[in-house]
């Protein structure tokens, strides 16, 4: 029978997706990579779930994408993912170097951009020393890019104001880690997830957040009746439909929680006395110092928090923290999830903490499915940013600046003279852009991010940044966007398959993505634009022919195998992932320390193969959390106080407003907004009200609703669904002409310097 | 015209409530089942038809995810 091309098609569809989740359907093959002539390997331009994909292209556009079956993601993207050659082609890439003169943007070379930046880079260190410049980088760049503006800057220039937007985003996350267990990152992988018995997810929306991550999850659910799913939140979001457990609660209680959990745990007998006497040390602060306690003092500490007391704080019911904690602590294996609820807040470390704490205390940790796992919400903030040190205390692979030792380290592998590298950590998100506000910065560079939208309490940081006396440059691939608006100079940036390069990403799986275009217009990868730079400032300052040792790259594999040097002999030990491997393997998990090591998937245990464990800790019979050498290589558990946020609800500002991500869309939009379908299915900004609360205010969904924080107001429509607690609203953070961060707070987390985005006061009214 | 296959991820048991749900949907035919996750077909009459299907599926009970798997386009 002849089968009509209607039929082809829709076959032809459905075996991919059958084919998707391992099952074979007899209809006609063949016809799925048809309108691609040629597929190139890559990763997901979004989260930091780093999804397979390969690319497909013809006649040298990209016009399609597919899952990669033989990577973790077994063939699965979510939606956005789906949809990535679109981002590629939107009618505002930016095509050319765009200078402003008066209200407006006119098109320049590239030669004159790069002697103007040059000029004013120049300019600034020679008038007011290199303290006055400062880059601005990003968790979506290329390992490359991240790692060689970091060399130019903090080992070239010997300034530390670099920084990123992972310290809006991971900065919490990454410190928990660092002062819970010695070093970032976490221990485990997602292969954890096939030997967990009990999940306990907080302050994430995984559904929508990390889609395929969250499908990992259900379907081990699906397949062991017997497995636990715990969710965290004071928003009822499409995650918790999973959900044994569902624990709501006051927003920013969730310390009281998580103490009165390890409470119960302790209580009950369900420590593990192993963990307590061979692996752990236990810490306070007194008089701004780490002071090392007794486990009784921390169960004396604990004592205050019973289900009883964290109820009153949080209004989370006693039974719901009892039956958590029996769970967390007596399931063959529980792993934790967590993202930006709580990292973006102004206790995020210490919240960090206490999810690490329930892991060391129960024992539940290196070993299959027992595990305390941050996700990630860029595709390379792990990789670029945390790994390859781009924050301003950081450099690369476990190193900071204020510790002599690995100042002496990078000066020595980047052949530098000895005290260039400045041993004071340089400004972090916020302050190096009220820095910019107030004319200590005088040039900034920006690349691969959008803090003219992403930053809290914007006004303002969009004033400083819009400010004459200063020079801004953004190197962007989208123009307008809510910061290319601001600068003085636009650089057009060639976007992910249009270059070539690294991710890592959330389980330390390193990928390489493959050039599979050529850049649109003018636009140029951000690594050969940064070098250009680098080269050109240091002839302006006379150091040309340094210069010519410190950046002798002609390509991003070239600085690729500096890193893996770099990493050598570091707890990270990239040496066995060579670019050859890389483009042949579908990632590769550090530590990798020779090229036929397969990588890692459980750390700071030898018994599940961790190949660095002996050699920084000989005596280990197994366990050993080497990265904690001050302390015996033991990891800590923190006797951390309760503290509410910064701004909590009150009379004049009844709510508690937080932000956050839609499925459709990521980020400040600057892509997924430009992808049709997911703008037709998400297209504008909401306020998400509980009926309760709606009712109270005389709302109905679609009314127009006004919010107004400290800080600023906002007219959005209204959507009345019963997901957020009472007192509670959420509205998404996608939208470029809906800037919700005009009413977020800027107070941050002093330890991380994270920002507290997740709660802010708010008052709401019709309007 | 737009055809987009996709995986309908639902909860534990919720497989036949959910299909008798899909069953209405007059643009969506249901081509196979593994467990809980049912391999769907698309069709419109224009891309927004197709995504407002999409969206839909979402809505429904005991829906966890959908996952669009490939695009294609008759005339």
């Amino acid at each position: 029978m002849e089968i009509t091309r209607r039929q082809l098609i829709k076959y032809s569809a459905a075996l991919a997706a059958a084919s998707a989740i391992g099952l074979e359907l007899p209809l006609p093959k063949g016809l799925e990579a048809a309108q691609a002539e040629t597929w190139f390997k890559g990763v997901c331009r979004y989260c930091g779930a780093g999804c397979g994909v390969y690319v497909g292209t013809s006649k040298g556009k990209v016009v399609a994408v597919k899952g990669d079956k033989d990577n973790w993601n077994k063939g699965f993207l979510c939606i956005k993912g789906y949809y990535l050659p679109s981002i590629l082609y939107a009618d505002d890439r930016a095509k050319y170097p765009l200078l402003k003169k008066g209200d407006s943007f006119v098109r320049i070379s590239w030669k004159e951009a790069m002697d103007l930046m040059t000029q004013k880079f120049g300019d600034a260190i020679t008038k007011s020393g290199v303290g006055s410049v400062a880059f601005y980088g990003s968790g979506q760049s290329y390992t490359e890019e991240s790692y060689f503006i970091n060399k130019v800057f903090k080992g070239g220039l010997g300034t530390n104001n670099i920084d990123g937007n992972p310290r809006l985003c991971m900065a919490s996350a990454a410190v928990g880690y660092v002062s819970t267990f010695g070093k970032d990152e976490p221990m485990g992988s997602y292969d954890d997830i096939y030997h967990s018995d009990c999940f306990f997810i907080i302050g994430s929306n995984m559904a929508e957040a990390h889609p395929v991550i969250f499908r990992l999850v259900n379907e081990r659910k699906q397949k062991d009746k017997n497995v636990k799913i715990i969710m965290a939140d004071p928003r009822k979001t499409l995650s918790a439909r999973i959900a044994d457990l569902h624990m709501s609660f006051t927003p920013g209680t969730d310390l009281a929680i998580l103490h009165a959990m390890a409470h119960v745990i302790i209580k009950e007998n369900l420590h593990s006395k192993e963990y307590v006497n061979n692996h752990l040390v236990f810490k306070t602060m007194k008089d701004d110092k780490q002071t090392k306690v007794t486990f009784e003092d921390y169960v004396k500490f604990l004592e205050e928090f019973t289900p009883e007391a964290a109820e009153k704080l949080s209004n989370c019911p006693k039974e719901d923290i009892i039956k958590a904690a029996r769970w967390f602590a007596q399931s063959k294996a529980t792993m934790s999830f967590w993202c930006m609820g709580l990292n973006q807040r102004t206790r995020g470390v210490w919240v960090n903490n206490m999810v690490h704490n329930l892991h060391l205390l129960t024992g539940q940790i290196c070993r299959p499915g027992a595990t305390s796992f941050s996700l990630t919400g860029q595709p390379n903030a792990c990789g670029g940013v945390r790994d390859g040190g781009l924050l301003s205390h950081l450099l690369p692979y476990g190193r900071v600046v204020t510790i002599d030792q690995h100042r002496e380290e990078m000066e020595k592998f980047w052949g530098l003279p000895k005290g260039r590298i400045h041993p004071k950590p340089g400004l972090t998100a916020v302050d190096m852009f009220r820095g910019f506000n107030k004319g200590d910065i005088k040039a900034m560079w920006i690349a691969c991010t959008n803090p003219g939208q992403s930053l809290p309490n914007l006004e303002p940081y969009r004033k400083g940044m819009a400010g004459k006396d200063t020079f801004l440059v953004v190197s962007e691939a989208y123009h307008p966007s809510r910061t290319s608006e601001l600068a003085d100079l636009v650089l057009p940036a060639a976007l992910w398959v249009e270059k070539d390069g690294t991710y890592g990403q959330s389980e330390r799986r390193y990928q390489y993505i493959e050039k599979a275009v050529e850049p649109i217009g003018e636009a140029r990868p951000d690594l050969m634009v940064m070098i250009d730079f680098a080269n050109r400032l240091f002839k302006t300052l006379g150091r040309e022919e340094e210069a010519k040792k410190l950046f002798a790259y002609k390509n991003s594999e070239d600085v690729w195998n500096e890193i893996r040097e770099c990493s050598k002999g570091t707890a990270y030990d990239f040496m066995g992932m060579t670019r050859a491997r890389m483009k042949k393997e579908h990632g590769i998990q550090w530590p990798c320390p020779t090229e036929d090591h397969p990588g890692t998937v459980r750390r700071y245990t030898a018994k599940y193969g961790d190949p660095l464990l002996h050699k920084f800790d000989p005596q280990a019979a197994d366990v050993s959390f080497y990265g904690a050498k001050a302390d015996g290589n033991k990891a800590t558990v923190w006797l951390r106080p309760y503290k509410g946020a910064a701004e909590p609800p009150d009379a004049e500002y009844p709510f508690a407003l937080t932000t956050g991500r839609q499925i459709e869309h990521w980020h400040t939009g600057t892509m997924t907004l430009k992808v049709p379908e997911l703008k037709r299915s998400a297209p504008d900004a909401y306020i998400e009200i509980n009926p309760r609360d709606a009712q109270k205010i005389g709302v109905k969904s679609r009314d127009k609703v006004k919010v107004t924080s400290r800080r600023g107001s906002l007219v959005l429509e209204a959507k009345v669904v019963d997901v957020p607690r009472d007192g509670l609203v959420f509205v998404p953070m996608h939208y470029p002409d809906k800037l919700i961060n005009m009413l977020t707070t800027d107070a941050y987390d002093e330890l991380s310097k994270q920002p507290e985005f997740k709660i802010c006061a708010v008052k709401l009214e019709k309007a | 015209m737009p055809v987009t296959s996709a995986i309908v991820e639902v909860t534990e048991g919720s497989c036949e409530a959910v299909m008798s749900s899909l069953a209405k949907i007059s643009n969506l035919s249901v081509f196979a089942i593994k467990e809980n996750q049912i391999v769907t077909v698309i069709e419109g009459d224009s891309l927004q038809e197709v995504e407002e299907t999409m969206k839909g599926l979402y809505a429904l009970d005991n829906v966890i995810g959908v996952f669009p798997v490939y695009a294609g386009d008759y005339e």
